[in-house]
């Protein structure tokens, strides 16, 4: 800058002249471009016009609609009592419980207040950014529509939005929302009774949404929540869902052709816990918002059911389903023996667990990426040789593909890799009495249990892991290795 | 130390050790196994095997006739005390049944000519294709040797002596399996010298593991059906209460050939109870099937088990090839002759717990002694017949008992004089290190 005599940002703006073009960049595309014309600055057209902040903005925020929540929520805010507000709101009031969610995240952080703590009554039409990053424990409640980015960015907080109780019309027909609803939402749950407009649930990651239908590209680019719509979508439902899942009541049965099934795939519910789930959804969202249309659904529930289509992304299932086998897994590692629920053993198992069991409900399909790796450098260092019996499956040698298998005459077992050697030899935990080298046992009497523990201590001592590469440098243990099995 | 040929056993052994394992009274056992054939393979792939011959040689030799399992530990633990073996082997090539018995997909082949080439290279002298008892007779290698060890094996194999027995394509399983294997290493089975299940009907009689070894080869050669018949009734999926840890645990197993029928025939091959009653002739001297009949078996007043057929139960399976595999009976008579005293079973006789035979210098090993069995018994039994032989020669030892343990008896340790030693302990143990 003081190369070229100027002494603030100030002073430079609108200096279009020291700009120079690079012609060694020229390309053969770029041949022809003349930015002269985008380079004349303001003031040369209209002399004496301001290129650069010359007056403080006034965002107005003291005159904020904001500003009567918070104080009347001022109990709430200090001592975590609840309140109820009533107000009005008009399409000027933008980003409405934004400043308030503000003041809770301050006090009380990213938990916030106990579910519901605020609850406002709200009477008009909102304006943009309605319960923009709302946090938990607000509750909206909207008699009236709102307009575009509602819950933008819902942090936890709850919105219900329904139509004037004096309205003619039929709520689940008539748009409700704007556009871009929840955009980026990580948390809470959304009831609108009505249609919302474009690109519904965009960038959701976490929230829980009830709408009575949504216009084109619902659910773009979602990784997590779920989504229930009652009524019809619009076109290019689900491009670039990659996580999360949508349920959608496809009553004129239209929907898959609405689909973009590029990263998704659609199918009924069938799993009762599922059709548990959609169920008090519905039920929550006729509760909220009095839905005449959830309240015929659930008249004749099971003659709906059929017409629910669930759309969830290929890699989301994939991932579910791993999710699903390692929790299965665990709980079969806790339980060895058949002890049901009330045995007397279980119980005071259960019960020591109980501080340590974390309960994983996976909302986002981000928060699986990145773990595998430091899970993975986790296991490889430190197996239980002691405890390996009760926590480690068996692993034997697989055979190969018996469609395949028999084409050929070579050895069909595959055998099993240091890291399968090495959970298999933790599993032998030195009982002390080794019926396996008894009679009963290896009539040769192979000393088994000392194989063991050597072959753990081969693969999980690191100095020996290169040693194995290297023959000449043998160190003790590969050495003594060798003298006991090899001779 | 224990065990001379852990690849082998760390790929075909039933493992009774995981029957016997502490933690298969409520778990899956540990994989001990696996961990074994690791072990040793490892031992191969990095080079830590390298052949040792005996520093000392005693000047002694002994030959030992058969190259299975038995025969080949037997000679590796003499070779070890430094007497000079020489094995002899009827087959083209060393191993007996690890060789021609067992089908290349289990055990392969390269593994036993790695572990073969092994000990010729520490100085085992092999003689294939020299079949005792017609190129050469017992005597003359009692004679030319110090000391001679039978590990011949139980090689007759069970007939089914049942009407039409005679009929062309009727084979014991051995033959079935010796060919193919042979062929398969000879030409990769270009030579058309084994008998082909391509295209044919095959039942396989006897539910062991040879049987099964005769249902993953027909379906490999392209069998157009395979079912295996078993007397017994099919086990439970779960330890019976008669057959508590640590037994080997005889229940239901699901082997690579049922699994390979199941997935290309889409049913098990096996048919549980079932009885030949005859072979069907076709017309021109060839098998065409059999006729069955479905046998139960109930609880006898003595407590055995008593076979009764179930009436109306006939069956008639289309068979083209049929393979007998019902277990062996015996060593054949060829080598032994008349000089070698053999017991009630036929087997060759020894004093219990020893392996000298009634002729001096002769001793057997293996499943001619103690009949068919696995091949960690054979293992054994060539160990301890080696121990013994030694001892004979050498009046000591350094040859291991079971668990590779020294075991030298005072009068070993502290030599003839015992006229000092009666306050020493009678025997001393010794681990070696």
């Amino acid at each position: 800058m003081a190369k070229l005599g100027f002494r603030t940002i100030n002073e430079m703006v609108g200096h279009a002249e020291v700009l120079r073009v690079r012609e060694d960049l020229r390309t053969n595309k770029t041949a022809n471009i003349d930015l002269s014309l985008i380079l004349t600055p303001a003031h040369k057209l209209r002399p004496g016009v301001a290129t650069f902040n010359v007056r403080k903005q006034d965002h107005r925020l003291y005159v904020r609609l904001d500003n009567k929540l918070i104080s009347e929520a001022e109990l709430t805010l200090d001592k975590g009592l609840p309140s109820r507000i009533e107000c009005d709101v008009v399409n000027t009031d933008r980003a409405m419980g934004t400043s308030l969610s503000y003041q809770v995240s301050k006090r009380y952080g990213e938990t916030g207040l106990p579910m519901d703590t605020v609850h406002v009554n709200i009477k008009g039409s909102a304006g943009q950014s309605f319960g923009a990053f709302l946090a938990p424990g607000i509750t909206l409640e909207l008699e009236g529509d709102a307009n575009d980015y509602v819950g933008k960015g819902l942090s936890g907080g709850r919105l219900i939005v329904y139509p004037p109780r004096a309205a003619v019309f039929k709520a689940e027909e008539n748009v409700i929302v704007g556009n871009v609803c929840l955009y980026g939402a990580t948390s809470g749950s959304v009831f609108f009774r009505g249609v919302a407009a474009e690109r519904f649930a965009v960038r959701n990651s976490g929230a829980i949404a009830v709408v009575e239908g949504v216009g084109d590209h619902g659910c773009e680019y979602m990784t997590g929540g779920r989504v229930l719509i009652l009524g019809s979508t619009g076109r290019n439902f689900a491009a670039g869902m990659s996580g999360g899942i949508a349920y959608i009541l496809d009553i004129h049965q239209d929907f898959l052709s609405k689909l973009n099934p590029e990263m998704v795939e659609a199918s009924g519910i069938d799993d009762p816990t599922e059709i548990a789930y959609v169920r008090g959804l519905i039920e929550d969202h006729h509760h909220y918002t009095g839905s005449e249309l959830a309240a015929r659904i659930l008249l004749d529930f099971n003659r709906a059911l059929p017409r629910f289509v669930k759309v969830l992304p290929v890699d989301y299932k994939r991932v579910l389903a791993e999710e699903a086998a390692k929790a299965a897994e665990l709980k079969r590692s806790e339980y060895q023996l058949p002890l049901l629920p009330g045995n007397e053993v279980r119980n005071i198992h259960e019960q020591s667990r109980k501080h340590k069991n974390k309960k994983s409900d996976l909302q986002d399909i981000e928060e699986t990426i990145g773990d595998a790796a430091a899970d993975k450098k986790k296991k490889s260092l430190v197996l239980d040789k002691t405890k390996g019996f009760m926590k480690y499956q068996r692993r034997s040698e697989k055979y190969r593909n018996p469609e395949t298998r028999t084409r050929d005459w070579a050895e069909l077992s595959k055998r099993l890799d240091e890291d399968e050697l090495k959970y298999q030899a933790a599993r032998c935990m030195d009982c002390g009495v080794p019926f396996c080298q008894s009679d009963s046992g290896c009539p040769i009497s192979n000393i088994i249990p000392k194989w063991n523990e050597l072959v753990f201590q081969v693969c999980t001592t690191p100095c020996f892991q290169t040693s194995l590469l290297r023959v000449d440098s043998l160190p003790k243990l590969s050495h003594f290795c060798q003298i006991i099995i090899f001779r | 130390m224990t065990n001379n040929f852990p690849e082998f056993t760390g790929r075909v052994c039933p493992a009774p050790c995981e029957g016997a394992c502490v933690l298969g009274i409520n778990e899956d056992p540990v994989g001990i196994k696996s961990i074994e054939c690791a072990i040793i393979d490892r031992g191969f792939d990095q080079g830590w095997m390298v052949p040792q011959p005996p520093k000392v040689r005693t000047g002694k030799s002994i030959a030992v006739i058969g190259s299975g399992p038995a025969g080949l530990a037997c000679a590796d633990q003499l070779n070890k005390a430094g007497h000079l073996v020489t094995i002899y082997e009827r087959a083209d090539r060393a191993g007996g049944l690890l060789m021609y018995g067992i089908p290349n997909m289990k055990l392969d082949k390269k593994i036993v000519k790695r572990r073969t080439d092994f000990m010729a290279a520490e100085g085992i002298v092999f003689k294939h294709g020299i079949t005792v008892g017609e190129d050469v007779q017992l005597m003359d290698l009692k004679a030319e040797n110090d000391a001679v060890v039978i590990a011949t094996g139980a090689t007759v194999a069970r007939d089914l002596p049942i009407k039409n027995r005679n009929l062309e394509g009727i084979h014991f399983a051995m033959q079935f399996l010796h060919k193919n294997t042979k062929s398969l290493l000879d030409s990769e089975l270009s030579d058309g010298e084994y008998i082909s299940a391509k295209g044919k009907n095959v039942v396989v009689i006897g539910g062991g593991d040879t049987g099964n070894d005769c249902i993953g080869t027909s379906v490999r050669h392209g069998a157009k059906s395979v079912v295996n018949f078993e007397l017994l009734p099919q086990p439970q999926t779960e330890r019976a209460r008669d057959n508590p840890w640590p037994q080997w645990p005889r229940i239901y197993r699901v082997d690579y050939g049922h699994t390979e029928v199941k997935q290309h025939m889409g049913k098990d091959p096996r048919e549980f109870c079932v009885m030949s009653e005859d072979f069907v002739d076709d017309g021109t001297g060839k098998v065409k099937g059999i006729n069955t009949i479905r046998v139960e078996w109930t609880k006898s007043a003595t407590g055995g088990w008593d076979m009764k057929k179930v009436e109306g139960s006939q069956q008639f399976f289309p068979a083209e090839l049929v393979l007998l595999s019902m277990g062996f009976l015996g060593p054949e008579d060829r080598v032994l002759g008349d000089e070698i005293e053999k017991d009630g079973r036929k087997n060759v006789k020894t004093p219990p717990g020893k392996y000298h035979t009634n002729v001096e210098g002769v001793f057997a090993a293996g499943d001619c002694r103690r009949g068919q069995s696995l091949i960690v018994w054979g293992i054994n039994e060539g160990r301890q017949a080696a121990r013994e032989v030694d001892l004979y020669l050498e009046k000591c030892t350094s040859l291991p008992v079971t668990g590779g343990i020294v075991k030298r008896t005072a009068h070993e340790i502290l030599g003839k004089d015992l006229s000092h030693a009666e306050h020493a302990p009678p025997q001393v143990t010794v681990q070696a290190a």
